[in-house]
This record gives structure tokens, C-alpha cells and sequence, in this order.
């Protein structure tokens, strides 16, 4: 399939500091990308490049095979985003501010603009100055929303959202995939990542540590183990791949690694098992493992 | 408290200083000036002879009290360093009070263990400081430029006390008004209704020809610009006026004070009314006049104002009869090069005023670009299919029509009081006036469009500071004494001298060429800039 962002060894300066360093993403056309990293990552910064709105000091970089810097028109034309700190003019309404965005585009499609005022629950009339942050944020979701585009850019789009707005929120991204559109989406919002992301990219420190599905992904760490068995902690700790063997009362714990798994049950079919529980990692083991690493 | 108010003297260590420093110096520079233009006590009674049966005259400087250095200085600088210390006064206080709460940052204070009405005594206390540091500074000012320490020091004490009424007065209005802007508008605009009716009370004043003495009307006591005038710092020197305005500071500022803690965080008496729900801007220069308008009508009404006092006060003139001779002298001061009739000067003086006032508007609209890029709201725009370019351009040329607006306002007013004062012939002549204003506040909108484009950081600096430094340049150039080559740096020197024989538009014509050609470079540097915070 066809990329429809392209970063390959994407670099940008600020003076001395290096906010991106190497990234690599890639999004394909349709899917919905999950944009991962802790603060300070370099995400936004990633974001505004693609935008054009930030030049990259190194490296390649295409959006929809053109580049971003030098064909910002051309690509905004069939882009619709969402930044991360939504900041609106302070004396103009909700309903002007999303008929201007939607405006520059080309205009809203005016029954979708009804339906999403309406399933956000947004007071349209109130001054921009006057909203509070989640309300801002709907504004800026609804403007990005009610006009149709190829291509989704969304920069922590739920952020001050109440859950039944992040479900409207996640019903949106839906729907606009199954248009065809394709999504970038950059949260920390772990669920929504798990339900609406086909694959993920995961930067620390302005480059990209981890690219793939969230089954690769889970496929690279751990599981954890607990079998209720009388077998000794010492004949699992010399196995490979197997680690924090520990026993909690008649419980055997440990850690292990994919590609140990058979090794290690074959050790515990050795000894009776009253009992087996083998745990995926849960994503925010996932990403505390990636997030908090040494560098 | 004490925490507060380091805290709001930290924020203002660069803004305060620059306020104190810029009032210092225009009174220095007003001391000094006078001396070297009107050395002797005939030259000064000459020229206040004239004043004292010119309302015009009155209504722009003040109240006459004597020919002495002192007593003229006063009469020349007074109205414009209260100005300045009630303008600095007005802004501190709205930054450190309704600023705060609109952007939250008074919520967390408030959250913590302060009194609710902590945060607003520490800003009171922080603008009587201020001013207290302005007052001390223009005395030593004065004092530098050549007058009387005891008049000097009652001289800054009278501009203190402006300032401190204006501090009460800010408070009050912040507590009103729902917003930073509406309360910064609204108090700026108390300051020039202060200004306004003071003008009022000395045109219309009992006039001394023999002593150059005028007794203002009552309008003069309704401000707090006014109480300052009567101190007369050197002749006088009476400082029971003062007591009005610190009575005022006092009074509002225990009434804001009172208002601040009873009500709820974020609410005002003056309530915010709902917006459309559709919108009808679509594009982005659309959005740039929609964000400018509401100031450029503010600008325009000043400039009808303005260019309306250039026929109710010809009459005055007129009647001034052979002591005109001596007006002359005046104006020629105050028009660089300018000579000619008597009226077309009057012409020129005020509508040239209002030529100050567009390159303002227009340096304005283009700071608003500045400021849409800081808070993150260009991002918006610039994600849309807009280019850089095209983006820019709309605020350069909403800036145009803001500036033409003020500017072909003030002739249109001068144009009409002519025609009210049954001089109609001078219509035409009077909206050319106005159009002579538009090279000069294009020059301004170009240079701060290049700021912008190079410099984002320094727009908001420059834009304001060039304007102001080329209006002090082209109205107190002479005054000052300053060389001719400095003066022709300031694109106000080239506004065509219209109405007037000798008219020459050539170099304005080059003005507006090289605005064009600055224009162009901004453009294309905007083009590789990206967006900066």
C-alpha cells in the first residue's frame, strides 16, 4: 500500500537541541496510525513538519508524495487537523470559528457540521475567550470533522474530553476510515490507541524506537506467568529468556520472553499443574518499558 | 502579598521601566527644548499672548500661568506626562488584574493561601510604586533640563498623582468589564476623556492678557489631568489638587478592592454577549479585518475628532489678528519646513496628527499577524489551505485600509468643520490633507510587516516603538533640535505639506516605493520562516 507520510531520518534543530533526531514514520493510506512517545518527544514538533508550518533540518519527508514545506497548500487542501493546545480567537463564537476553518477548506458539509455540534454538544454561540479547554477542543474537532479529507492529522485530539465525548470522538475516526481516509493520531490515551490504531510508532526522544501492530509489539516483550505448582523457582531461573522467577504461597511467578515460552512450559509439564494464567503485557507496561528506558 | 507584588514587579522588570524612562525623557527633553527655542522671558510672553485667545492652542497644551521657564514648560509638557503616567497606570493594573483572571492565572493564586482580595491590593500597591518611581524620575528630569528643583518636585508629585487617580480608576473598571481588552479599552479611553474634558475647560477658559494668565472653566475640574494642571508646579505650586486624585485612587481603590472580594472568580458586571452561530468569514483576510475593524473605527472617530478642530479653531486665529506673526513662529515649530498661510498650516498641524494616528492603526494590524502566530492561532489557518504569502498580505493590506480610514476620516473632519464654519472652499483641500498622511503610515506598515517577517519576536516592540519614535521625531524634531538628517529619517518628514502652495509629493511618491519594495521582501522572507512561537 501506499505511504501517505513519509519520514525517513526526519532531523530538526532548535539551536542546539535536537527535538527530532532520525525519525522514521511511515502511514499507510486507510489505516489509522498510533503516534506514541512521552512528553518532550518531539510529536508536535514531527506534527508541524508534516504540516509545513516548521521546516525539518534534515532528512526526507512526504505527505500524500509531495513536500510539506514547499506544497503546504496543495496538501492542506486535503488535510484537516487538530493541534494538540487548541487556542481560539478570543471574540469570535464557535460556530464563526468552525465556519472559518472549515471555510478555508473549501466549507463545511452543513449536515455533517449539525450532526457533530450536535452529538459534541457544543454551545456554538459562546465567545472563543469564554470555553473551556474540552469545549476548545470540540470546537477545533468539529471544524476538523465537518468538512471531508483524505488525510487526518491529529495532535492529542481528546485531551480535556469526558468520556462520552472521546466516544463520539472515536465514532468520528471510525467513520472517516471507513470513508477511506487515513488518520494519524498522537495520544496517550491508551484504550483509544488499543480500539482505533491499526499500527503504531513509538519516538523517545525525537526518533522512532518501535513501529508495528500492536501484536508485533506485544510479540517483542513478555508474557507473565502463574502456575500453581510445587515445581522448585531454581529449575525455571537457568532457563533463557525466563526472568523475575519468584513464588507467592503455592504460586510460581516469572516473566517470559516469546521466543522462551516453550521452553519454559515444557519445564512446568515436569510437575503437576493445578493451575496456568499467561498474561499478555497490558499496553501500559508496553509503553512504560519504552517510554521510561535508558536512553 | 509581599510575594505578589515581587512577583508582578518581576513581570513588569522591562515594560515599567521602559514607561518611567519614556515619560523622564519627554519631560528632560521638554525642559531643555523650551530653553533653547525661548530663552528669554519676552520670547516665551510673545508666544503666550497668542495662546492665551487661541482655544486651539489651549485645548492641546494647557493653561498658561506667567512667561517664566518653568511656568511655560508646565503649560507645554504637563497634560502629555500626566497622559503617560495615567496610560502606564491603566495598562499595569489591567495586566496584573482582569489579565490574570481571564487567562487563569489568578485562579491559581487564589488557590492558594491568599486573601481573595490579595492579589489586586498587591497590583494597587505595585502601581503606586510605579508611579511613585515616575513621579521621582520626572522631577529629576525636569530638574536635568534646566528648571527649579522645588517646582520640578512638585511637578513629578503632580504627574504621580495623575497616574495613582488612573490607577483607582483602572482597578474599578477591571473589575467591570469581562475582558482584558474591553477593560484596557475602556480605561485608555477614561484617560482620553480626562484629556478631552480638560481641553474643554481651558479653550473655554477666562483669559489674562496682561498677566498670560488663563482661569479655566469648570469642565477643567472634572479631571484628574486637570487637578494636576492646577498644581503649577512652578509658579503656584499648589499641591491641594492633588488631593482629588489621590482622593479618587483612594476611593476606587476601595471600591475595587470591596467588588474583588465579594464576587465569584470570572464574573463582572458588564456581561459578555453571546456570538452568531454560523459564521460568515471564510477567508483569511476576512479574518484580519474581522479581528482590526472594531480598533480602526475606534481610530477613524479619533482622527474625525482631531481633523474637526482645524476649522472650529481657525476662527481663533483669525481673530488673533497681528499678533499671527508670532503663531506663525509657533506652528513653523511644529511642521518641519512648513511656511505658508496661516489656516493651511492649522490644516497641516492637525491633520498631521492624525497621520500619527494611521501609521498606529496600520502598524496595528500588522502586530495583530504577530499576535495570531504567538497564541498558536496561525497554526489554525496556515493548516488550511492558505499560503504564508497570502496570509501576510491580508493583514498588510487590512492595514492599508485601516490607516486610510484614519487618515481620509481626519480630513473629512477638518473638511466639514470648514464647511460648518462657512469656509467651504476648503473641503477638497482638507481631504487632500488626508490623503497626504497615507505614504507615511504605509511606510510604517511595510517596516513593521519586515520586523514581522524577520524578527517575529521584536514585531510588537518595533511596530509601536518606530511609530512613536518617528511621531516625536516629526512633531518635537525641531523642538528638540534635532539635525535635519536625523528628521528626514522619519517618514513623516516626507508627508506633503497639503493644503499649501509649495505641495510637493515627489518625495512622498518615493515613500510609497519603497513601502512597496519592503512589502515585497517581507513576503518573500515570511516564505522561508516558519512559524514561531
Amino acid at each position: 500500500m501506499a505511504a501517505v507520510i513519509e519520514a525517513t531520518g526526519l532531523r530538526k534543530n532548535f539551536g542546539s537541541v535536537h527535538a527530532l533526531d532520525g525519525l522514521d514514520l511511515s502511514v499507510d493510506a486507510g489505516e489509522v496510525h498510533g503516534f506514541l512517545g512521552p512528553n518532550g518527544a518531539g510529536k508536535s514538533t514531527t506534527i508541524r513538519v508534516l504540516l509545513g508550518l516548521m521546516r525539518a533540518s534534515g532528512g526526507d519527508v512526504a505527505v500524500l508524495g509531495k513536500n510539506p514545506w514547499s506544497s503546504a497548500v496543495a496538501i492542506h487542501r486535503e488535510l484537516a487537523y487538530v493541534p494538540g493546545d487548541v487556542s481560539l480567537w478570543p471574540n469570535l463564537s464557535g460556530g464563526e470559528t468552525i465556519d472559518l476553518l472549515t471555510g478555508l477548506r473549501g466549507g463545511a458539509d452543513r449536515q455533517l457540521r449539525a450532526r457533530l455540534i450536535d452529538d459534541f454538544e457544543l454551545d456554538v454561540r459562546k465567545k472563543g475567550r469564554s470555553y473551556s479547554k474540552g469545549n476548545r477542543q470540540k470546537v477545533a474537532l468539529v471544524a476538523a470533522f465537518a468538512r471531508r479529507a483524505s488525510v487526518y492529522v491529529l495532535d492529542e485530539p481528546t485531551s480535556g474530553l469526558d468520556p462520552v465525548m472521546e466516544a463520539v470522538f472515536r465514532a468520528q475516526v471510525k467513520r472517516v476510515t471507513a470513508e477511506g481516509a487515513t488518520v494519524l493520531l498522537s495520544s496517550h490515551i491508551l484504550s483509544e490507541v488499543e480500539e482505533l490504531c491499526d499500527r503504531v510508532t513509538i519516538i523517545r526522544a525525537g526518533k522512532a524506537v518501535e513501529r508495528g501492530t500492536l501484536a508485533d509489539l506485544r510479540h517483542l516483550t513478555s508474557n507473565a506467568v502463574r502456575a500453581v505448582t510445587d515445581a522448585p523457582v531454581d529449575a525455571f531461573e537457568s532457563i533463557p529468556g525466563v526472568l523475575h522467577v519468584r513464588r507467592d504461597g503455592d504460586a510460581l511467578l516469572f516473566d517470559v520472553e516469546t521466543d522462551a515460552t516453550a521452553a519454559a512450559l515444557a519445564q512446568l509439564t515436569k510437575r503437576p499443574v493445578h493451575s496456568l494464567t499467561v498474561t499478555p503485557p497490558s499496553l501500559e507496561e508496553l509503553f512504560l518499558r519504552h517510554y521510561g528506558e535508558e536512553q | 502579598m509581599l510575594l505578589l507584588l515581587l512577583a508582578r514587579a518581576r513581570r513588569d522588570r522591562v515594560i515599567v521601566p521602559v514607561w518611567v524612562a519614556a515619560t523622564a525623557l519627554l519631560a528632560y527633553a521638554g525642559a531643555a527644548g523650551v530653553q533653547t527655542e525661548f530663552p528669554t522671558d519676552a520670547d516665551r510672553g510673545a508666544v503666550l499672548q497668542i495662546a492665551v485667545v487661541t482655544p486651539s492652542l489651549l485645548a492641546l497644551r494647557g493653561l498658561p500661568d506667567g512667561a517664566t521657564l518653568g511656568a511655560y514648560v508646565y503649560f507645554q509638557v504637563f497634560c502629555y506626562l500626566a497622559i503617560m503616567a495615567a496610560l502606564m497606570s491603566t495598562f499595569l493594573v489591567t495586566r496584573h488584574s482582569r489579565a490574570d483572571e481571564e487567562r487563569g492565572r489568578l485562579e491559581l493564586v487564589g488557590a492558594t493561601a491568599v486573601g481573595r482580595a490579595a492579589p489586586l491590593a498587591a497590583t494597587l500597591a505595585w502601581g503606586v510604586l510605579a508611579n511613585a518611581a515616575l513621579a521621582v524620575l520626572v522631577a529629576l528630569g525636569l530638574q536635568g533640563g534646566g528648571l527649579p528643583a522645588q517646582g520640578s518636585w512638585a511637578a513629578g508629585l503632580a504627574t504621580g498623582a495623575t497616574g495613582l487617580a488612573f490607577v483607582g480608576v483602572a482597578a474599578v473598571v477591571a473589575q467591570l468589564a469581562p475582558t482584558s481588552r474591553g477593560a484596557n479599552g475602556t480605561s485608555a479611553a477614561l484617560v482620553g476623556v480626562a484629556f478631552v474634558l480638560r481641553a474643554v475647560g481651558d479653550a473655554t477658559g477666562t483669559p489674562d492678557p496682561d498677566a498670560i494668565t488663563v482661569t479655566s472653566a469648570w469642565p477643567s475640574w472634572l479631571s484628574p489631568i486637570g487637578w494636576g494642571q492646577h498644581v503649577f508646579a512652578f509658579t503656584r505650586a499648589d499641591l491641594a489638587p492633588l488631593l482629588l486624585s489621590v482622593a479618587l485612587a483612594v476611593v476606587s481603590a476601595a471600591a475595587a478592592l470591596a467588588a474583588q472580594s465579594r464576587r465569584d472568580l470570572g464574573s463582572s458586571v458588564l456581561r459578555e454577549r453571546s456570538g452568531r452561530a454560523e459564521g460568515r468569514i471564510t477567508s483569511s483576510i476576512g479574518l484580519a479585518w474581522r479581528l482590526q475593524w472594531p480598533s480602526v473605527v475606534g481610530w477613524a472617530v479619533g482622527g474625525l475628532v482631531l481633523g474637526s478642530l482645524a476649522g472650529t479653531l481657525s476662527g481663533s486665529i483669525v481673530s488673533a489678528g497681528d499678533l499671527s506673526a508670532q503663531l506663525q513662529r509657533i506652528l513653523e515649530l511644529f511642521i518641519p519646513g512648513g511656511k505658508g498661510q496661516l489656516t493651511d498650516m492649522l490644516v497641516i498641524a492637525v491633520v498631521g496628527v492624525a497621520g500619527i494616528l494611521a501609521a498606529f492603526a496600520g502598524a496595528q494590524a500588522v502586530i495583530r499577524a504577530r499576535g495570531e502566530e504567538a497564541d498558536g492561532r496561525a497554526e489554525l489557518v496556515l493548516a488550511a489551505p492558505v499560503t504564508r504569502a497570502g496570509w501576510l498580505l491580508g493583514y498588510v493590506l487590512v492595514a492599508l485600509v485601516s490607516a486610510a480610514a484614519v487618515a481620509l476620516a481626519a480630513g473629512l473632519g477638518a473638511g466639514l468643520s470648514f464647511v460648518a464654519a462657512g469656509d467651504p472652499d476648503r473641503f477638497g483641500s482638507s481631504l487632500a490633507a488626508g490623503v497626504a498622511q497615507l505614504p507615511a503610515a504605509f511606510a510604517f506598515t511595510a517596516v513593521t510587516a519586515l520586523v514581522f517577517a524577520v524578527l517575529p519576536r521584536l514585531t510588537v516592540a518595533a511596530g509601536w516603538g518606530l511609530v512613536s519614535l518617528g511621531a516625536f521625531v516629526g512633531q518635537f524634531g525641531a523642538l528638540v533640535g534635532l539635525p535635519d538628517a536625523v528628521r528626514d529619517a522619519s517618514p513623516f518628514a516626507h508627508t506633503p505639506q497639503v493644503p499649501g502652495a509649495d505641495a510637493d509629493w515627489g518625495p512622498a511618491l518615493v515613500v510609497t516605493a519603497v513601502s512597496v519594495v519592503v512589502v515585497a521582501i517581507s513576503v518573500l522572507a515570511l516564505r522561508r520562516r516558519q512559524l514561531t512561537a
